[in-house]
């Protein structure tokens, strides 16, 4: 078994294509059953805008595994298997562990530092967990996934800055503001921009708001794009009245003069006691007059504040990203780490098992051997004999869990042990059913991830 | 003999030196963002306030004695207070940038004490007996609280109109990350200036009381008296300009940090210049 990554996202598939390859909603579950089915033992979907990946474990060597993958993929969308392997990507064992948790962290995002991506992992794992489909190692390699997220987004500050023109604007209201919930929001204009800062103004819970356009039709369709009905709908001509009522404004007309003006600010600030009003003008154009910023209290903005604001963010995001890519590696050496011993620690438990069991067979032996001897000294006896096991073996344990965390592996010495000491064959040890290297709890672990 | 030099010097310099690490651990922490060096300023500034209060309520000489009775007393209890009035609010506010500007304060404001206590000598301290009078009581405490409400109101004016400005520029730097919104900014300056121009009032109030029955010279023509009633004035202003003229934001915070001067004349500049009737000689 061999642990494998296939998929696409942004970077390998234009969105017309990649639209075609998601694993919504009943199709996850579809999925993951017939992935089953192809043999995989364990298995997560991870599908999101930008990418549709699936991360399984698989029986064969290397290519096999992306030929069942290669071929789910197309079968299962309905495409030609040649448009799979030309936008598609493939890797497995320590290169999916590093990819996956770069996803996590944000570093293999289309808007670095983006924080969505964090918990579409964590959904992914959780989805496949309570079905059954993960295992101990899964497990742990999705735990591990999700915290270096975390740790990224705690210890540098890659997720800090703003990300796109509606973050920014949504960023500097609430600097101002605080929270949005009581405050309106006049959106003049419905254009794409007008809906995107729409759609951020709600979810960043502002308390409703107030469309002004010329077609009543276009903010209608705004208005009904938003989670939630908060919204009035007025003509270009109520927009002077609005600006008593509303502390955000935002145009994007494609209007050849300005719908603002000093003049008509100025009268709505005094009506308004001077509470702070913000403007943003992503419109081009502009439809609010330069000279509206300089008024008391007024905060206004435009496209190239919002923009240069967003292009800081980036420059400080790819700082940060060096950091964030040193917590990656730390992370995936721990997590191999983890795995190494997880190896070795059958074959611990196996040769201290069968060391025990001579013991206690020998022990045993010379005990109905010597008569007379109390309880007390029958006690010693078998004390002895499992003291001199453990003193005998503590020094191969040590030096086999060294030998797991370092680049020599462990499997030489695991094979090493088997063959001198009969594990695994009949004898005292096997006799009790505890010897075998292919038995009980190591066989999830070696036939997992620690191979690739 | 200089009062402080009665005091150990560890007993003495041990609170600024606090003050002033706490200082350089919320510096750090605004500029990074450590949590680590954000307990470490915190620990400071609450060590060195206990050092502080430690060796007033343990009978303290020159800037360490209680109760104050001189103008380098009064500014070492003003610095300990500021201290203790914040400590509390950042654990409430969660946010340690309002730290970045009152550590320093209260090591300044304890520095100023030592040298007005150098200057002034032994001779300066007047009798306890003064506090047996409740309206000299009653002055002393409520000018001690209205002065450290004042304090806590022109920071949070100065991180206003810091952060107004780099709203203007949409700089979306450390000012902007660390300092709270600007309406959480302008309500704490006003609830600031809320508090401390009701306690100033009755400070004066309770002042003049006390002076009229000590009948203790021209007190109202005393530097001190003039530049404190000044400050009544100005933070009056700031109370009357918000609902009649509309003056929130920035205006209001200038008004505040106006005041905070005028405060800071009555007793930097006023105090120690008076050699009238609040000299107590």
């Amino acid at each position: 078994m061999r642990l494998h990554l296939f998929g696409l996202n942004h970077r390998t598939t234009p969105v017309d294509l990649r639209e075609r390859f998601s694993f919504d909603g009943d199709a996850l579950r579809r999925a993951g059953e017939e992935l089953a089915g192809r043999g995989a033992d364990e298995r997560v979907i991870l599908s999101t805008c930008n990418r549709a990946e699936l991360y399984a474990m698989l029986p064969g060597e290397d290519d096999e595994g992306r030929q069942v993958l290669e071929r789910f993929f197309a079968d299962f969308h309905g495409v030609a298997i040649e448009t799979v392997r030309a936008h598609s990507y493939h890797a497995t064992g320590p290169a999916t562990t590093r990819h996956l948790l770069r996803v996590a962290a944000s570093l293999d995002s289309m808007v670095l530092g983006e924080s969505e991506i964090l918990r579409q992992v964590r959904e992914a794992h959780e989805f496949a967990r309570d079905r059954g489909w993960t295992g101990p190692s899964f497990n742990r390699l999705f735990a591990v996934a999700v915290e270096t997220g975390k740790r990224v987004r705690t210890e540098t500050a890659i997720g800090q800055s703003t990300t796109s023109v509606a973050s920014a604007a949504v960023d500097l209201a609430r600097k101002l503001f605080g929270s949005l919930e009581r405050r309106r929001a006049l959106v003049i204009g419905a254009g794409e921009m007008a809906k995107q800062i729409a759609r951020y103004l709600v979810d960043a819970e502002v308390g409703g708001v107030i469309v002004a356009n010329r077609s009543r039709e276009r903010a209608e369709r705004l208005l009904a794009a938003m989670p939630r009905a908060l919204g009035e709908i007025i003509d270009l001509e109520g927009v002077a009245g609005a600006l008593t009522r509303a502390d955000l404004v935002t145009t994007s007309t494609a209007a050849s003069k300005a719908i603002l003006d000093v003049a008509m600010v100025r009268s709505a600030m005094k009506q308004r006691r001077n509470r702070p009003l913000f403007i943003v003008d992503i419109a081009v154009p502009r439809d609010v007059d330069p000279a509206v910023g300089g008024l008391y209290n007024v905060f206004l903005y435009h496209i190239d504040h919002l923009r240069n604001v967003v292009r800081d963010g980036e420059a400080s995001r790819q700082a940060e990203a060096a950091q964030a890519e040193r917590i990656v590696e730390d992370e995936a050496g721990l997590f191999h780490r983890w795995l190494d011993e997880r190896r070795v620690v059958p074959a611990i438990a196996m040769l201290r098992q069968h060391g025990h069991d001579v013991a206690e067979t020998e022990v045993e032996k010379v005990l109905r051997r010597i008569e007379g001897l109390s309880a007390a000294d029958q006690k010693a006896v078998r004390h002895l004999g499992h003291s001199i096991v453990t003193k005998l073996l503590h020094d191969p344990t040590v030096r086999l869990k060294e030998a797991a965390a370092g680049e020599r592996g462990a499997r030489r010495f695991v094979e090493a042990l088997r063959y001198l000491f009969a594990l695994g064959e009949s004898g005292p040890g096997g006799a009790n059913g505890r010897s075998g290297l292919s038995d009980g709890a190591g066989e999830r672990t070696r036939s997992g991830i620690d191979r690739v | 003999m200089s009062a402080h030099r009665r005091d150990s010097l560890l007993t003495l310099f041990a609170p600024p030196l606090l003050y002033l690490a706490g200082t350089a651990a919320y510096a750090a922490h605004f500029a990074r963002g450590a949590r680590a060096t954000g307990w470490l300023a915190t620990a400071a500034l609450a060590s060195g306030a206990g050092l502080h209060l430690v060796a007033l309520l343990g009978g303290g000489q020159g800037v360490l004695r209680c109760p104050v009775t001189t103008e380098a007393g009064f500014l070492s209890l003003f610095a300990l207070s500021v201290v203790l009035v914040y400590v509390p609010l950042e654990g409430l506010f969660r946010n340690r940038a309002f730290g970045l500007f009152m550590a320093p304060l209260a090591a300044a404001f304890y520095a100023t004490a030592v040298l007005l206590d150098t200057r002034a000598g032994a001779a300066a301290e007047p009798p306890l007996e003064l506090f047996a009078s409740a309206w000299f009581s009653a002055h002393v405490l409520s000018t001690l609280v209205a002065y450290a409400a004042f304090t806590f109101s022109a920071t949070t004016a100065l991180m206003l109109v810091l952060l107004q400005r780099t709203l203007a520029r949409a700089d979306m730097g450390l000012v902007f990350q660390r300092f709270p919104d600007l309406g959480t900014l302008d309500r704490m300056t006003h609830r600031g200036v809320q508090i401390g121009w009701p306690a100033l009032s009755i400070g004066l109030l309770s002042g003049a009381l006390w002076a009229a029955g000590e009948a203790r010279g021209v007190w109202l023509t005393d530097p001190k008296t003039i530049v404190a009633a000044c400050a009544w004035v100005t933070y009056a202003a700031y109370l009357l300009s918000r609902p009649l003229l509309g003056w929130q934001g920035p205006r209001s915070a200038w008004t505040s940090l106006v005041g905070f001067a005028v405060v800071l004349a009555t007793h930097i500049g006023a105090g120690p210049l008076a050699s009238g009737f609040h000299s107590f000689r």
